[in-house]
């Protein structure tokens, strides 16, 4: 199963060190307390664990697969007036 | 002026034209030639036939101009109301609304009822597409209510009232299955709804309204315009979809519409990255190694693409991307070693060696990763042993890491490959191997304080150098073998190992050791006899593993088991014979029964305890009782044999097997065979009769006079003279 990278569940972007993860990982438990949050609680857990525990990383990064987040926005398909096609060609309805 | 006459051609012929289905043909030779013996109504009856097959082709070829044109000319031979309708329908499929009313208004007079029918339906349609919405009431009320329906539902649709038309056409119901599937694409497509279900056989314009797919629609040049319409909304609509579902990681889609309609590069590479992943999750990893080569400069820039591209490269086979490998992760560590965690260096480290090692090392070097260059490099080359070599193994086997740990599975493996190359080695290169495992193997046995995670690469190590000590022969590196059992003996205890559980290559080296000769077998493969066991072999490593040793693992592991017990006993351990539990599944062996029987032996021997209750417990341990076949068969033997050592021994089992068998079961020979050894110990010993014996003696007269077994009459005869002694 695609997992989110465990990175991004940090939200860790470009300028950080290894060091950078413990802080990040303190923010994010602030941020998402297990009383209100268990789901993003045990997330973030595991997020951290998988960067900082050799046991971890050892066990589960290697096979496991990240998704990284993209917000694109799909444009919608153009709605086919559906009468309107079905004005201008005949089709018999019933076989003759 | 003599006309010159038409050339004829055969009847037969033109009959298998026509069964050929080459109507056009039979038409032309109609035209062209005088049919040999056919008569008139026989040749327009052929003619007929051939253009409306012909017509009909034309028409589900789509060319329905053509269609027309053939009924047209069936027309000119022969009116006829029944070839009209027809051309009704054609006419309505080619859009000549106007022609089709004309003609459809002198057919809804027909007599015909069926014809009628049509003719008023096709009628109807044709007037609303005329743009006259308006329905005739009682032209309407002759059609059956299904078709009443259809026209209702089509004519709200036409007039844009979708919802009207669905509660017509949820009333309209076709007997035919195809038209019910028809009428339920059509819903679909009023609703809106994503298809679904078999679209194979419904309307090709329905079918290309649903999913754009256009084959089989007749070619009108309103079909064409709205074919071209359709078209390019269906592939935006198909684009659109596939992007939806790669951002929802449901599936991987063709890059090229990533490349095409994302034009921002950070958001490409990422959606590149997901496609990827989403790859290697439906196994597709040749797929995903393609794509990542394609892109790995960009996807360099993304910290989890090393793990991705680990990933895929264990799943697949391709060796020309191992170069690109090994500078993409070179150029990974560059970039962020100090953002990653140090084992996650060493987990590249490991992954790159086994592409290049000296490359590894290098890069281990650079990222000072001292431990993986003692196993890999210092390790490997040591010759001889030193206390600065075990000062660093202990520093480094104090404290666990799964990385060591790996390194250590790295050591034991290469030691196992090594192994098929020993015997190609000249005697230099086989002394220093000798010299370098001797080395390892001493600094193993004096390890202190290793952790204990380390139990299993450890014993796998041991397993390793086990297998390949047995290559040498014991009196050519006899020390070798002593360092080795030393170690093995110091780990086992150290970690607290079951006997049982150790690996078959130890437990070959301890029979090898204790036989002061290698039992490990010369030949690799077994002989086998037919193919059939050849696949049973590749299919079983196990079967490879036991042919490695001359010896049976399951009785090595018996007898392991009995010392252990032997040893509880003792050591008054509580539940000495627990052990016994892991033979349960071999009970049918016989020489767990023999087994069974000499740890009987041995702990009346060692007259601990009640031996009635040791007895008991050692039998029920694998709920074995002596009237069990495996032990009337082997009993006297044993008997016999424990007799010569120490015939309390031997009494004491013999009393215990006849009183525990159950009185409906004392009529048989064996255990009269019992009876008799017990009596011929008693005399042949010329011990002191007891009551005891007098009973056994009894039992047997007793038994034997009843049953008369043949073999006994001799001992009986002996008997009563004993008897009356």
């Amino acid at each position: 199963m695609i997992k989110k990278s465990p990175y991004e569940m940090l939200g860790l972007k470009d300028n950080f060190t290894f060091e950078d993860i413990k802080k990040a990982y303190r923010q994010k438990i602030r941020e998402n307390p297990p009383e209100q949050n268990p789901q993003a609680f045990s997330e973030i857990s595991d997020a951290y664990d998988i960067l900082t525990n050799e046991e971890y990383f050892f066990k589960d990064a290697p096979k496991e697969l990240y998704a990284l987040a993209v917000d694109i926005k799909v444009d919608e398909s153009p709605k086919r007036e559906t009468s309107r096609y079905l004005k201008n060609i005949f089709e018999v309805p019933f076989q003759i | 002026m003599n006309k010159k006459s038409k050339k004829t051609f055969s009847k037969k012929e033109l009959f298998s034209l026509f069964e050929s289905g080459n109507y056009q043909k039979v038409i032309s030779k109609i035209k062209q030639f005088t049919i040999e013996d056919i008569s008139h109504e026989e040749q327009e009856s052929i003619l007929l036939d051939s253009y409306q097959k012909l017509a009909h082709n034309h028409f589900i070829a789509g060319d329905v101009t053509r269609a027309v044109r053939d009924i047209d000319s069936l027309l000119q031979i022969h009116t006829s109301q029944k070839y009209e309708i027809i051309k009704l329908k054609y006419l309505c499929y080619m859009e000549y609304f106007a022609d089709a009313v004309v003609l459809g208004e002198r057919l809804i007079l027909s007599s015909d009822k069926k014809i009628k029918q049509e003719a008023i339906f096709l009628y109807q349609l044709a007037l609303m597409y005329n743009g006259n919405h308006s329905l005739e009431g009682t032209l309407l009320k002759l059609l059956p209510k299904s078709q009443q329906n259809y026209i209702l539902g089509f004519a709200a649709l036409l007039q844009e009232d979708g919802v009207s038309a669905l509660k017509y056409f949820e009333s309209s119901n076709p007997r035919a299955k195809i038209e019910k599937n028809n009428l339920e694409a059509l819903k679909m497509i009023i609703k809106g709804e994503k298809p679904k279900g078999d679209l194979s056989n419904i309307k090709p314009l329905y079918r290309l309204l649903l999913v754009g797919e256009e084959e089989g629609l007749v070619n009108t040049k309103n079909s064409r315009v709205v074919k071209e319409e359709l078209k390019g909304q269906f592939a935006n609509q198909n684009k659109n979809r596939a992007m939806e579902n790669l951002l929802l990681l449901q599936e991987a889609i063709d890059a090229k519409i990533i490349a095409q309609n994302v034009a921002n590069k950070e958001e490409k590479i990422l959606l590149i990255y997901n496609n990827i992943s989403l790859l290697v999750e439906k196994q597709k990893e040749n797929q995903a190694l393609h794509l990542f080569m394609q892109y790995k400069e960009d996807l360099i820039n993304l910290i989890e693409s090393a793990t991705l591209f680990i990933i895929i490269k264990s799943h697949t086979q391709d060796q020309k991307s191992n170069r690109a490998l090994i500078v993409f992760l070179t150029n990974y560590l560059k970039l962020y070693h100090q953002k990653i965690a140090p084992f996650q260096i060493d987990y590249i480290l490991l992954f790159l060696l086994n592409y290049d090692e000296s490359w590894a090392i290098n890069l281990a070097h650079t990222y000072n990763r001292e431990h993986f260059i003692f196993f890999v490099k210092e390790l490997s080359v040591a010759k001889v042993y030193s206390t600065s070599l075990q000062e660093k193994f202990n520093g480094i086997a104090k404290r666990y890491t799964m990385t060591n740990s790996h390194l250590i599975n790295v050591a034991a493996k290469s030691l196992e490959l090594l192994d098929e190359k020993i015997e190609q080695f000249d005697n230099q290169t086989r002394e220093n191997f000798v010299e370098q495992l001797g080395a390892l193997i001493q600094l193993l046995r004096n390890s202190d304080k290793v952790h204990r995670k380390y139990q299993a690469s450890f014993l796998n190590l041991l397993k390793a150098l086990a297998f390949v000590v047995q290559t040498f022969p014991y009196d050519r590196d006899p020390q070798l073998y002593e360092i080795l059992f030393d170690a093995i003996e110091y780990f086992v205890d150290y970690f607290g190992i079951n006997r049982v559980k150790l690996p078959l290559d130890i437990k070959a080296f301890f029979v090898s050791f204790d036989k002061k000769e290698s039992i490990r077998r010369r030949n690799k493969h077994p002989k086998h006899k037919n193919v059939f066991e050849f696949v049973d072999m590749m299919l079983n490593e196990e079967y490879f593993k036991a042919f490695r040793y001359d010896f049976k693992e399951e009785e090595y592991d018996a007898l392991a088991i009995k010392n252990q017990c032997i040893k509880n006993l003792q050591n008054a351990k509580e539940d000495p014979f627990a052990p016994l539990v892991a033979l349960k599944e071999d009970y049918y062996k016989s020489y767990v029964h023999q087994l069974v029987l000499d740890l009987i032996a041995k702990s009346i021997e060692l007259q601990i305890g009640n031996t009635d209750e040791i007895i008991r417990e050692i039998l029920s341990k694998l709920t074995i009782s002596f009237q069990d076949t495996m032990i009337q068969a082997g009993l006297i033997q044993s008997i016999k044999k424990y007799a010569k050592n120490d015939l309390r021994v031997a009494l004491v089992i013999l009393e215990y097997a006849i009183g525990s068998i159950e009185h409906n079961r004392r009529e048989y020979l064996w255990y009269l065979k019992w009876l008799e050894s017990y009596i011929l110990l008693f005399n042949n010993h010329h011990l002191k009769r007891n009551s005891l014996f007098d009973d056994i003696l009894n039992e047997f007269l007793k038994i034997q006079k009843k049953k008369k077994f043949k073999s006994m009459n001799a001992a009986y005869t002996r008997f009563l003279k004993l008897d009356t002694q």
